[in-house]
């Protein structure tokens, strides 16, 4: 199971990167269109947009796996063993908690603007085409908050 | 109970939370959404939240914060800090404590293409520090000299709290960059002038190094060119308006790539490494940026800031004074606070009351700019101070067996350092304006 949830955070990462570069990509065509054919890509502005939320969120399940969400530990640090088990597994449970509520939030959002047929201004892109991989990353992030809770629990048991 | 107690009870609630453990952008999510139900109801918040992650994350300027950690990632495994450390050697190296102050040089040089502090200090720590060392400087002043180094990494743009807060305040990122230029060069001169002093009193900690030809100096600033190219490209096309901040970052980024790909740093895990890295400091980062929008909705749901703004104001005490308290409560958070968290929460308090006092009369763009740069330095220092002082544990967990104690004793006089700059910086804001009146807009 855990192995499954790596992988997946860490594909999720990589797709991050690659739409990252993508977007460099994209934005130094308009540049070189701009200047030399005096012509920047038609949408240039809506594609980052597009891809910036889409990168940005594939980023967060990966970066809960790898244990880079930050927590003020200076003032728990001396506690005990079993108190900061307790903190972090509540800490663990909000995590998953509140990324549930954000995916089914933005799966609604989602469904919304397929159903009212909204699009972009000026490629006409179908707008929840921007939700559905933060919808994704939203559903993995809270996964991986659950397992990390239940390695954290069974792995103190043992 | 009104909205403005209802804002003071979660504002406590959230401290709190942060105490005990809880993820600080999860933290500030959560206590901004009990405030925003207490005040004005379930459905309102559960509406918000179809729209709220999405409209935070697509937001054009903050295109730029990724980019700018991928390329961070690209600099570190692109081989060119070994190339700066050469350079601030033959530069400076033939001074008294001259190889520390080639590598404050390096580390000034690798800030200009990187907006991460850590990043930096990991970077040259690992470079820098077997040199040192090998050249018979003490451990603990080495890795004093790179903890405070690499605070360069955000003071000198591009600089990713800077990013941020120019978004929150809604300035214009480039400008903003701009000044930031001379205080962060002031910071590296300032950490020079440590280094000489330290070396004068104390010959044990910082011996002397040996004169570089001059051939040798010009070979090894040849080396450097794509540093000296891409911190011109990306400053200078955001500032002159040629690229927007997101088009010169995606420059920057694929020109660090390409470096980094010729210097066969991207074989192997090599690329993997640098996605993975950019990938947990953007996740940080975004965590953060969607819990303070979700508590700032809150708190301009209550009127809290506006209200402290207005009660600052009515008590006519002198602004200098609110602005040393604002400075204190930073230096404070600083010790157990990452500097980014910091900023997102408290820029939307202090930053109204900022707004409505009059500082040396300057105009309100030039005040939130001069703001800007001063909370960067402030937060900037919590970086190097006990007892988190994230660069000085990355550093220490570099080095051979020297207590962080003793590492945390050689940072006092750079700490020092910083604080008569962060003074000259609130009584002359010139220091950081004037180079945006004489390159007007």
């Amino acid at each position: 199971m855990g192995r499954w949830i790596a992988r997946v955070c860490r594909a999720l990462a990589i797709a991050a990167g690659v739409i990252l570069v993508a977007m460099a990509l994209m934005s130094l065509a308009s540049i070189v269109g701009r200047t030399l054919f005096g012509k920047p890509i038609t949408g240039d502005y809506e594609l980052v947009q597009m891809m910036c939320a889409a990168a940005v969120s594939l980023t967060l399940p990966y970066a809960h796996w790898a244990g880079g969400h930050v927590i003020v530990d200076f003032l728990t640090a001396r506690a005990s063993p079993g108190l900061r088990l307790l903190l972090d597994s509540v800490a663990d449970m909000l995590m998953a908690f509140a990324g549930a509520v954000m995916c089914m939030r933005l799966a609604v959002g989602m469904m919304d603007l397929r159903r009212n047929m909204d699009s972009s201004m000026l490629l006409g892109l179908p707008t929840w085409w921007g939700y559905a991989p933060m919808v994704v990353s939203f559903g993995m992030l809270t996964l991986t908050a659950g397992y990390i809770l239940v390695a954290r629990i069974m792995g103190a048991n043992r | 109970m009104s909205g403005i107690q209802w804002g003071l009870v979660m504002l406590v609630a959230l401290l709190v939370a942060l105490g005990l453990r809880v993820h600080i952008g999860i933290a500030m999510l959560i206590a901004g959404s009990v405030g925003y139900v207490s005040v004005a109801g379930l459905d309102p918040l559960l509406n918000y939240f179809k729209s709220a992650a999405y409209a935070r994350y697509s937001v054009y300027d903050l295109s730029v914060v990724p980019l700018f950690l991928l390329m961070g990632q690209f600099a570190t495994y692109g081989g060119l800090s070994r190339a700066l450390f050469r350079v601030g050697n033959a530069l400076v190296g033939h001074f008294r404590g001259g190889m520390a102050m080639g590598a404050i040089t390096a580390c000034a040089g690798f800030g200009s293409i990187c907006g991460s502090s850590l990043a930096t200090a990991a970077t040259m720590g690992q470079v820098a520090l077997p040199e040192l060392r090998a050249h018979h400087y003490s451990e603990r002043f080495a890795a004093a000299v790179l903890s405070a180094g690499g605070t360069l990494g955000i003071l000198i743009p591009p600089s990713i709290p800077l990013v941020v807060y120019a978004i929150m305040t809604e300035q214009n990122v480039g400008r903003m960059f701009l000044a930031a230029l001379v205080p962060g060069i002031l910071a590296a001169l300032g950490y020079v002038l440590v280094i000489s002093l330290v070396a004068r009193l104390s010959p044990r900690d910082a011996p002397a190094g040996e004169s570089v030809p001059w051939a040798q100096r010009i070979r090894a600033l040849i080396e450097i060119w794509p540093v000296l190219l891409i911190f011109v490209v990306v400053i200078g096309g955001i500032y002159s308006g040629i690229f927007t901040p997101t088009e010169a970052a995606s420059i920057g980024t694929l020109a660090t790539g390409f470096v980094a790909w010729r210097s066969g740093g991207l074989k192997g895990q090599g690329l993997l490494t640098c996605i993975y890295g950019a990938a947990t400091a953007t996740g940080m980062i975004f965590l953060i940026l969607l819990g303070a929008d979700i508590l700032n909705v809150f708190f301009a749901l209550t009127g809290l800031n506006r209200e402290l703004a207005q009660w600052v104001v009515s008590l006519g005490v002198e602004p200098l004074a609110v602005l040393f308290l604002i400075i204190v409560i930073y230096l404070v958070l600083g010790c157990f606070m990452d500097s980014l968290s910091m900023i997102l929460l408290t820029i939307p308090v202090f930053f109204p009351v900022i707004m409505s006092i009059d500082l040396w009369g300057l105009e309100p763009e030039a005040k939130a700019i001069w703001f800007g740069i001063l909370v960067l330095m402030v937060v900037e220092i919590g970086l190097i101070t006990p007892p988190v002082g994230m660069n000085v544990f990355i550093i220490s967990s570099m080095t051979r067996s020297v207590p962080m104690v003793e590492i945390f004793k050689s940072v006092i006089p750079f700490l020092a350092s910083d604080l008569l700059r962060i003074g000259l910086l609130v009584f002359v804001p010139s220091t950081a304006l004037f180079v945006l009146k004489v390159l007007p807009n």
